[in-house]
């Protein structure tokens, strides 16, 4: 990409997302909300934790919970492999590791890529999908992770 | 927060430092144990509370403090003696100084009469018959002089008076600054020309340079690249010091700079008293926290005034230098009482940042017992040079944590300090006589503990006060002294800091205390009870020995809630009582809230952590020991005695069937309100110190669980709530006791 065409997508409200894979679908977070991407380490189970939290796993001293996105998705919950993926996101103030199967890609976007998400989606994926988009020919969702752990906020 | 609400908070927390000081100067002065320094500390503690409440505008504060700093000027010049009645008053005086802090910080009111009653008192002392307020009798020269500087501050309430003395004080009209100035070669050998810095500092005002050439040695020893010129700058200007050195700051590393405040012809009438206040402004801790050096940064700039009270915003903060130099020749004493013997340097730091490094070092820690686990599994022999240098490095990484966490340890001084008053205060409502006698204040904890230690102290010895000590004529009829003592001592025992309250009053009153535990339904009126078992009727909840409510003890608040919230904090308090001669309230609590001795257990194949404060005992249970209850529920008997059998894995969700109890361990615990059970766990694998880690901080509250730690291996174990998990029991307990009936 030439510096021209940079500014350009600047301009038009470009931005870069994290694209991933849950099962054979695509979802995507912002660039700016992740802190990192790591290899999935074995989680300490939460007792009383609603089905889609993992558990708990030590980031260098602090403790993170996890959250299985395909079961928070309502998909069924991810069997975690050698290859699954830890992407650490800041919502809020906290922390939180979302569990995917594999990152695929960076993309970089404009937002007028952005389709709302269409009225057949679940009620329960509607509610953290943010729209859909289609990038060469694959149909990538945006999930908004500001509302992926609602019930702790009312806890904490 | 903005930069204005930052300066505040500084104000208040040197406020706070001033009145620490100034209770303790009083104190010191009440035992006869006064110098001259300790009565000037005092009257700085005062002054600058003045001076930092002027720049706030706090009228009310800054009033009082006016009076009360005039009256410790006439004990400062030895015109009032300490006497006992004068001491006395002027504690009170420190009490309502500290409320009005109070109250400028937090808001709320007020005693007005009080606050009115002490200036009345504190105006007597200075002017002997005055005081009644309207007219008084003929005042003496001093009081006379005192009165009108009283009316002075009273008339515009504001500090800039001062600011204004010290101005004129700080340069002299008609006078200026005395640079000397003696270039050594590496300065030349850098390209600085001497000439050029001395036109610069000619260009702040007027001058006369002289240059002495005694130094130039003869033609045939000179070094031609030698420096061998000092030259001497009289200055005229209204500049600052800081400005001057500020031309010298590329030349400073090499060249000999003094700068000395030049007192010109009416410098010379400085009034003694004046001096002697500029010193102290020197020395007062609000102008050293903005010293010179941060005064280039804007902010800090216009900051330091308002922090400072008395300096103007373009200029620097009173540069200490000139001002003690002004102030040395007519003020020893001042001098020295801030040079010799003062507190080491400290700085403040963002607890957060404090935190941090904790957390990190306590990364460390783990990766270093990780590493030195795989080199083991590797097969390398432990002579090896990698085993050694990894033992060394296991030493280093303890002693930095040991290092991070005396960073956050202080010592205990703080909340003593906070003791003196109480115990007036309570005494004086009980009219009984007490003295205070504190030991091991500097005994260092961990902040957190520090804070919340202050609540269960202070409402032990409103105990020891209320219901130990006797009143004075019954303490005449026993044979004792007026005078009761409570004694407060605290140390360092066994990896804990143990704090004990002793009284001489009377001890606790066995056949009463009987009487009331009987009377409330807490005890069986036949129950065989050893002296000890008597004595802790009163950590009973809804026990209160007093029959009618007393304003001190009685505000809702018993025994129960002090040992409840020590218990909170890890700690336990115990009570040793002799009849006639007094009681001991011991409570020990741990260093820091940031690590927990905890027994490493296994439930349900995980791993849990139970606080050891919590355990008894651990047993292996028998068959016939364990018997059924109810629907779901299981007894332990333990020396005649059932108690509940908490399945830890199932009650935290980790097994679904009954844990099978006899080829488990029972860890028998008591929860904060003294109720016992058992918790059935798999297996015990150890006992270590753990590191507590929040799950609140990026997750929420989990029932049943405190908090979580991080094992050896790096993996994350949950640290076991005792009294969620003992309460969840007996409310699922309930819960099925219900269904049943509703079955029925």
């Amino acid at each position: 990409m030439t510096m021209a065409e940079e500014r350009d997508n600047e301009s038009a409200g470009a931005r870069e997302l994290i694209a991933f894979r849950i099962g054979e679908q695509e979802f995507c977070v912002d660039i700016i909300s992740v802190r990192e991407i790591r290899g999935f380490a074995s989680a300490t189970p939460l007792p009383h934790a609603p089905h889609y939290v993992t558990g708990v796993i030590n980031l260098r001293g602090t403790v993170l919970p996890i959250v299985d996105l395909a079961a928070r998705l309502g998909f069924g919950a991810t069997e975690p492999t050698a290859r699954s993926v830890i992407i650490v996101v800041r919502v809020g103030q906290q922390l939180v590791g979302l569990l995917v199967d594999a990152v695929s890609d960076i993309l970089t976007v404009t937002d007028d890529l952005l389709q709302p998400t269409p009225d057949l989606a679940s009620e329960l994926a509607r509610t953290f999908v943010r729209g859909v988009m289609a990038v060469e020919g694959r149909m990538i969702s945006l999930i908004a992770v500001d509302n992926i752990l609602p019930q702790m906020d009312v806890a904490a | 927060m903005d930069a204005m609400a930052e300066i505040r908070a500084t104000f208040f927390e040197e406020c706070a430092d001033g009145l620490g000081e100034l209770e303790a100067g009083l104190l010191a002065i009440e035992n006869g144990e006064a110098d001259s320094d300790t009565v000037n500390a005092v009257f700085r503690a005062v002054h600058s509370i003045k001076g930092g409440a002027g720049a706030f505008s706090l009228d009310d504060l800054v009033h009082f403090a006016h009076i009360f700093e005039t009256t410790l000027d006439e004990m400062r010049s030895n015109r009032l003696d300490a006497t006992p009645d004068v001491v006395r008053v002027m504690l009170r005086a420190a009490d309502v100084l500290a409320d009005l802090v109070a109250v400028a910080r937090d808001g709320g009111t007020v005693d007005e009469s009080r606050t009115g009653a002490l200036i009345e008192e504190l105006k007597e002392l200075v002017s002997p018959g005055s005081g009644g307020g309207a007219a008084g009798g003929a005042p003496s020269a001093a009081a006379a002089k005192m009165a009108a500087v009283a009316s002075d501050g009273m008339d515009d309430l504001d500090f800039t008076p001062v600011a204004i003395d010290l101005d004129d004080l700080m340069v002299p009209s008609g006078s200026g600054w005395r640079v000397t100035f003696k270039p050594r070669p590496d300065m030349y050998a850098k390209a600085n020309e001497a000439g050029r810095l001395i036109r610069e500092v000619l260009a702040l005002g007027d001058g006369q340079v002289t240059c002495d050439t005694s130094e130039i040695p003869l033609l045939g020893e000179l070094d031609p690249e030698g420096a061998y010129l000092v030259w001497t700058i009289d200055l005229q200007t209204e500049v600052g010091e800081d400005q001057i050195r500020e031309i010298f700051e590329f030349a400073e590393m090499d060249c000999e700079l003094t700068i000395e405040a030049l007192v010109g012809e009416d410098g010379g009438d400085v009034d003694a008293d004046m001096a002697a206040l500029l010193a102290g402004l020197a020395d007062d801790p609000t102008v050293k926290h903005v010293e010179p050096d941060s005064a280039d940064d804007e902010m800090q700039a216009a900051a330091a005034p308002a922090a400072a009270a008395p300096a103007p915003a373009p200029r620097p903060a009173a540069p200490p230098k000139p001002a003690k130099a002004v102030a040395a020749a007519a003020n020893d004493a001042d001098a020295k009482a801030a040079g010799a013997g003062g507190p080491p340097a400290t700085i403040r730091v963002d607890l957060e940042r404090v935190d941090r490094l904790i957390d990190l070092v306590g990364e460390l820690v783990i990766h270093q017992v990780m590493l030195s686990q795989r080199v083991t599994q590797a097969g390398i022999a432990r002579a090896s040079d990698v085993a050694m240098g990894l033992d060394e490095l296991e030493q280093l990484t303890r002693e930095i944590q040991d290092s991070v966490m005396a960073i956050r340890a202080q010592p205990v001084k703080s909340v003593f300090q906070k003791l003196p008053r109480l115990v007036r205060e309570v005494a004086d409502i009980t009219g009984k006589q007490v003295k205070l006698v504190t030991e091991g204040e500097w005994t260092e904890v961990d902040k957190t503990v520090i804070e919340r230690l202050s609540d269960p102290l202070t409402h032990m010895i409103r105990n020891a006060i209320d219901h130990g000590i006797e009143t004075p004529d019954k303490r005449l009829k026993a044979g004792k002294s007026e005078e009761g003592t409570v004694h407060v001592a605290a140390m360092h025992r066994s990896g804990r800091i143990v704090i004990e309250i002793s009284d001489d009053g009377a001890g606790i009153n066995r056949p009463i205390v009987r009487d009331i535990a009987i009377s409330k339904g807490l005890i069986p009126p036949d129950a065989n009870l050893t002296d000890d078992e008597t004595d802790n009727l009163i950590f009973l909840p809804g026990f209160s020995t007093k029959v009618e409510v007393s304003e001190l003890s009685g505000r809702g608040v018993g025994m129960d809630v002090v040992k409840r919230s020590i218990q909170a904090l890890g700690g336990r308090v115990s009570i040793a009582s002799k009849p006639g001669e007094g009681s001991v309230f011991t409570m020990s609590l741990p260093l820091t809230l940031a690590v927990l001795d905890g027994m490493i257990v296994s439930a349900g194949e995980h791993t849990l952590v139970v606080p050891l404060t919590a355990i008894i005992e651990t047993l292996q249970p028998k068959g016939s020991e364990v018997r059924g209850f109810g629907n779901d529920q299981r007894l332990i008997e333990v020396r005649d005695n059932f108690m509940p059998l908490v399945d830890v894995a199932r009650q935290l969700g980790y097994r679904s069937k009954p844990t099978p109890a006899t080829s488990s361990v029972a860890i028998l615990v008591e929860t904060e309100n003294g109720t016992r059970s058992a918790l059935l766990v798999d297996a015990i694998q150890g006992q270590r110190q753990v590191v507590i880690k929040s799950l609140e901080a990026n997750y929420g509250r989990v029932p049943g669980i405190a908090a979580a730690t991080i094992l050896g291996d790096g993996r994350v174990a949950l640290i076991l709530d005792v009294d969620a998990v003992t309460a969840t029991s007996r409310f699922e307990q309930n819960y099925f006791g219900n269904n049943l009936q509703a079955a029925e």
